[in-house]
């Protein structure tokens, strides 16, 4: 889009487009114009050049979504479950419905959103949030900071010794982050699930192609969390590992109902009507018995992460 | 000010700040670029005494009688010491002028919120189409509605970032498609009310069997 001679705005890198809201960012004459679009109005927030004293740029994991999303999850899930107990039929459906939303949601996290970033004031700190993928957000946290730097009159290179130079006690509290906020939320998902196992009775399959498939989807899900684990942080990585298993636990659930509901002719000691079919029922309860295995080894790391990361009052 | 973590809150070491590429916080591990200004160790600009003492033969202050003024407003041209002037992207203005000029919206950088009537009427006149059941009974309002807003609203001011007028043209053609949709139901309604009234004359001249008899 070209600027128009009366526009004294240019664009800068990096937008939210959401269906109810977006965000986008706009370099001015001696200010940054924030815009958030709630579709019937736009909101508008100036940051002068003068007064923003820092930028903060902070990588996330692909898949982090907001709390709120977890809970939502989770109460899906419970309904689901709830609803496997009376309707199996209806169960299998929304079962379905469900799962195309998540992954449909977890693929759009992990392909959109990779950093975090905020401006202070001395007013605060405001979360700046068109500016949530990293090459967008470098980009236009590094012009910004050219235009900051002209007009506050000073070098970047000679700030630190300066924050160097000031004592760093910790004052106020800290507040709890987003991520560890999301880490604790997890836990009570990773317990549902792990009950959603043992709430079904466990009888030895009778084939063994159900227990090696079950085996290659444990294995497959291990490479992947191996995969991300290589990527960075311990904790960003079991972040992600948790969020990975919370997207085959909706998999899992889905085994569990197809159990649930086809699973009534293999009962131990009965004909099988339709082998194909419970053959898969099987596969998918055998993973999903792994699954859960995984899931609580990785709900002790990351309660034992969490735990380590809490602030502690004394100074580090 | 002390640069803290944003994801743990714990202040930063002086390598991670204004590093050319991401570094970890030593504290969470987190991956962090932090850009930081003079403006955050700068103390808040105070006024030196001097700049508002009043000499002899110096302009005073319209608000303050004991100081000397240092500019005046560009809008009313009062004087203003360096207590009363607000500098607003190159323009100095007084305090009344800023507050009124806020409140009538003249002055553009102090407006933080604009309604934009072009996504609304737009969303008017595609409402039977979003949610079609529960809005189809509105048809006979939001037509109309859509219309009147894109007429009403084509000129008002619309956003500061630039933006095209498309939404009130399709919202036009969509509220004038509602318009005559509800035109031809009440035609429909009209002719077959028309169309029935014979028919109903006629059955009952014609008499009926013997089932009919009271
Ligand atoms: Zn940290
Ligand atoms: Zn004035
Ligand atoms: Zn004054």
């Amino acid at each position: 889009m070209t600027a128009r001679p009366d526009f004294p705005y240019r664009k800068l890198p990096g937008a939210r487009h959401g269906i109810i809201s977006g965000a986008s960012l706009w370099l001015g004459i001696d200010h940054i114009l924030h815009v958030k679009n709630t579709r019937f109005a736009e909101d508008y927030r100036r940051y002068y050049f003068s007064d923003i004293q820092a930028i903060y740029l902070q990588r996330t994991a692909r898949f982090a979504p907001p709390p709120l999303v977890v809970i939502a999850v989770i109460l899906g899930l419970l309904a689901i479950l709830v609803l496997s107990i009376t309707r199996h039929g209806l169960a299998v459906e929304l079962g379905w419905i469900f799962l195309l939303f998540l992954s449909a949601y977890a693929a759009w996290l992990c392909m959109f959103r990779s950093c975090i970033c905020s401006i202070q004031t001395a007013l605060g700190t405001d979360r700046l949030s068109c500016l949530h993928r990293v090459t967008a957000a470098r980009a236009a946290v590094d012009r910004i900071s050219d235009h900051v730097l002209t007009a506050q009159g000073g070098v970047q290179e000679d700030v630190p010794e300066q924050v160097e130079a000031t004592p760093q006690p910790l004052e106020h509290k800290p507040p709890r982050s987003r991520e560890q906020l999301f880490g604790w939320l997890t836990l009570p998902f990773i317990l549902l699930s792990s009950v959603l196992v043992m709430r079904l009775p466990l009888p030895i399959p009778d084939t063994p192609f159900a227990a090696a498939l079950g085996a290659i989807l444990a294995a497959v899900i291990l490479a992947v969390l191996a995969l991300i684990a290589g990527r960075g942080g311990r904790f960003r990585a079991v972040q992600g590992a948790l969020l990975v298993l919370t997207l085959l636990c909706g998999l899992e659930l889905y085994g569990l109902i197809l159990v649930n509901t086809y699973s009534q002719p293999i009962h131990i000691g009965r004909t099988v009507d339709t082998p194909s079919l419970t053959q898969f029922a099987w596969a998918a309860h055998m993973g999903s018995i792994w699954v859960a295995g995984a899931n609580i080894a990785a709900a002790f790391v990351t309660a034992a992460l969490l735990l380590r990361n809490q602030p502690s009052r004394s100074n580090p | 000010m002390i640069i803290a973590c944003p994801n743990c809150g714990r202040s930063l070491p002086p390598e991670v700040i204004n590093a050319p590429e991401l570094r970890f916080c030593p504290a969470c591990n987190s991956n962090l670029l932090v850009r930081v200004f003079p403006a955050n160790s700068r103390a808040k600009a105070v006024i030196a005494p001097a700049a508002l003492a009043l000499a002899e033969g110096d302009a005073s202050c319209f608000h303050h009688a004991t100081k000397r003024a240092v500019s005046s407003c560009s809008q009313c041209g009062r004087f203003l010491c360096a207590l009363c002037e607000v500098d607003l992207s190159g323009q100095i203005l007084c305090p009344s002028c800023l507050e009124s000029g806020g409140a009538k919206k003249k002055i553009r950088n102090l407006e933080n919120h604009r309604t934009l009537w072009d996504t609304t009427a737009l969303l008017l006149g595609a409402s039977p189409l979003l949610l079609p059941f529960p809005m189809l009974y509105f048809i006979f309002l939001t037509g109309p509605i859509a219309i009147f807003l894109s007429i009403r609203h084509w000129k008002s001011p619309s956003s500061l970032i630039p933006r095209t007028k498309w939404r009130f043209i399709v919202a036009i053609v969509l509220g004038l498609l509602q318009v005559g949709a509800v035109a031809a139901i009440v035609a429909l309604l009209f002719y077959s009310s028309r169309a029935y009234r014979p028919r109903f004359e006629q059955s009952k001249t014609i008499p009926r069997g013997p089932v009919r008899k009271r």
